[in-house]
């Protein structure tokens, strides 16, 4: 599978609420980190459950690595597409953090020593080897953000997808979920509100405002563009000020 | 009030996770199922009048919560939760089975206070011994066995859907009842009206976690089914022999008369 991602003419409608997406077209091609910014309710967040087929949208398609998102091809979109939810008490469902990291790979079919195996590399990557028995509601913030990353890693998926990673998270546990992200070899959707990190961790960056694509180019472009960013409820990062 | 939910809460979570250790754990779960099963099925269908014989059940429950190693006091705790259900459909027999079968202490005691008693019996031991064998065997192996031994998939799905949205549900009432704790002013017994919007709003926490909950397992490979690893179990002599001793004593506890 080569790990693009494509999301063409899409507009998207909640139920009883406004056109949460109003005409998005984007690609992001394999390899590439993309932070993806814009003020509260700009339907980042919408953007991101489109990608993993968890909204199908109200009009317009979403393709991922050739193949494109609709209810006969969930089963290998979400084998490859790992999206880490804004919040991580939405995310984690399990009594422990182990059942947890496990449960993925347990829907992909592995046997018993592949799914602990798993489990530990990913839990060892975010650092949290230490948390394996641990109630998984019972932790703190950032611990629980770093467990969520995990049950995504764990599927070793090609794509990964973060709704405001940076969330609750102190500034140590930030610094190291950059560097986790950096080390991520593969294709990197990032909605974030934080521009710091988008600034850190992206070469190419994506504005949306109410719905609407209204930049997109490298981040050297659009971080000096401070007017633009302050029409979107967003501010220039603090090595552009 | 709310630390004791607290406990509860934290102990009932505790009561669902696999903890059991030495020879309860290492049982093949096929077994542990069907001895749970021919279990349920024999005390349920112990006649209500008999109520000796109805009581005796909780003997080996005690046994078993021994061997397993669970704490027997809270298992009945958490049984009794249970209580006012239970009561309820045996309320019922006391208002129409009032035909007198004995006195006690000069009080006539009827038909359905018996079976109103037997009733409750019934119901509190089904709740323990399924608590135990989740306790005992954990609630993946359980799921596994139960499809190893060709319950329907629908059925063994709904059992972890239930399993998973009980936890989840524990969880956002404790939530709730934290924030109403923390904007109550220090007051100790909620009034009624209190309680009414406590209740409203778990109910529409539990629709907005149940879409949620679908979405968290659908993002990982869930589809509806039971997501078991290809895990083979290996039916040894142990497992026969506990079988069968199990078996005995439910048929001894069943059919004997002492
Ligand atoms: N479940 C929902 N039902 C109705 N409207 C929603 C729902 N979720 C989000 N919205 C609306 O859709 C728009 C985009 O939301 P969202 O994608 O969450 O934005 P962001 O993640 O950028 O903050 C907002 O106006 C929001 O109010
Ligand atoms: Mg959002």
């Amino acid at each position: 599978m080569h790990h693009y991602l494509e999301f063409r003419a899409i507009h998207y409608s909640y139920r009883g609420g406004a056109e949460a997406l109003r005409g998005v077209d984007l690609r992001i091609s394999h390899g590439e980190h993309v932070a993806l910014i814009g003020g509260n309710g700009a339907g980042k967040s919408t953007l991101l459950l489109l990608a993993d087929g968890l909204l199908m949208p109200s009009a317009g398609e979403v393709i991922v690595g050739g193949i494109k998102v609709e209810q006969s091809t969930l089963h290998v979109i979400r084998q490859n597409v790992g999206l880490v939810f804004q919040d991580p008490d939405n995310q984690l469902f399990m009594s422990t953090v182990e059942e947890d990291v496990a449960f993925g790979p347990r829907n992909m079919g592995l046997s018993e020593e592949e799914i602990s195996r798993r489990v530990i590399e990913a839990l060892r990557k975010v650092d949290a080897e230490g948390l394996l028995h641990r109630d998984s509601f019972r932790l703190s913030g950032g611990e629980k953000r770093r467990v969520a990353i995990a049950t995504t890693l764990s599927m070793t998926p090609s794509i990964i997808l973060m709704d405001e990673p940076s969330a609750n998270l102190d500034p140590k546990s930030r610094r190291r979920l950059i560097e986790l992200l950096r080390a991520f070899d593969h294709t990197l959707l990032v909605a974030t509100h934080d521009m710091d990190l988008a600034e850190e961790l992206c070469q190419r960056v994506v504005v949306l405002n109410k719905g609407q694509i209204v930049a997109d180019g490298k981040k050297e472009e659009i971080f000096r563009r401070k007017e633009l960013l302050e029409s979107c409820s967003l501010e220039q990062p603090y090595a552009y000020r | 009030m709310s630390q004791n939910l607290e406990r509860a809460l934290l102990g009932l979570d505790r009561a669902f996770r696999p903890q059991a250790k030495g020879m309860a754990r290492e049982i093949d779960p096929r077994a542990k199922l069907l001895v749970a099963l021919t279990f349920l099925i024999a005390m349920l269908s112990t006649p209500l009048m008999d109520l000796g014989r109805v009581a005796a059940w909780g003997i080996p429950i005690m046994v078993a919560a021994y061997i397993s190693r669970a704490d027997y006091f809270s298992l009945v705790g958490y049984s009794l939760l249970l209580l006012p259900f239970v009561a309820l459909i045996g309320l019922f027999n006391i208002l129409y089975e009032r035909e007198v079968v004995a006195s006690l202490f000069g009080i006539a005691v009827t038909k359905g206070w018996i079976m109103a008693l037997a009733i409750t019996l019934r119901g509190i031991f089904s709740v323990q011994t399924i608590l135990l064998m989740v306790f005992a065997t954990g609630i993946y192996p359980l799921c596994g066995a139960m499809l190893k031994l060709r319950i329907p998939t629908l059925f063994v799905a709904q059992t972890l859907m239930i399993y998973r949205f009980l936890r989840v549900l524990l969880i956002e009432l404790q939530e709730i009842i934290f924030a109403t704790q923390a904007r109550s002013a220090g007051i100790k017994r909620y009034p009624l009206r209190l309680w009414a919007r406590i209740i409203s709003e778990l109910l529409i926490r539990t629709i907005r976690r149940a879409r949620t909950l679908d979405m968290a397992m659908r993002a990982r490979g869930w589809q509806g089914d039971v997501p078991l690893a290809r895990q083979q179990y290996v039916w040894r002599w142990r497992d026969t022999l506990f079988l069968f001793a199990w078996l005995g004593v439910v048929a001894v506890v069943r059919f004997i008369r002492l």
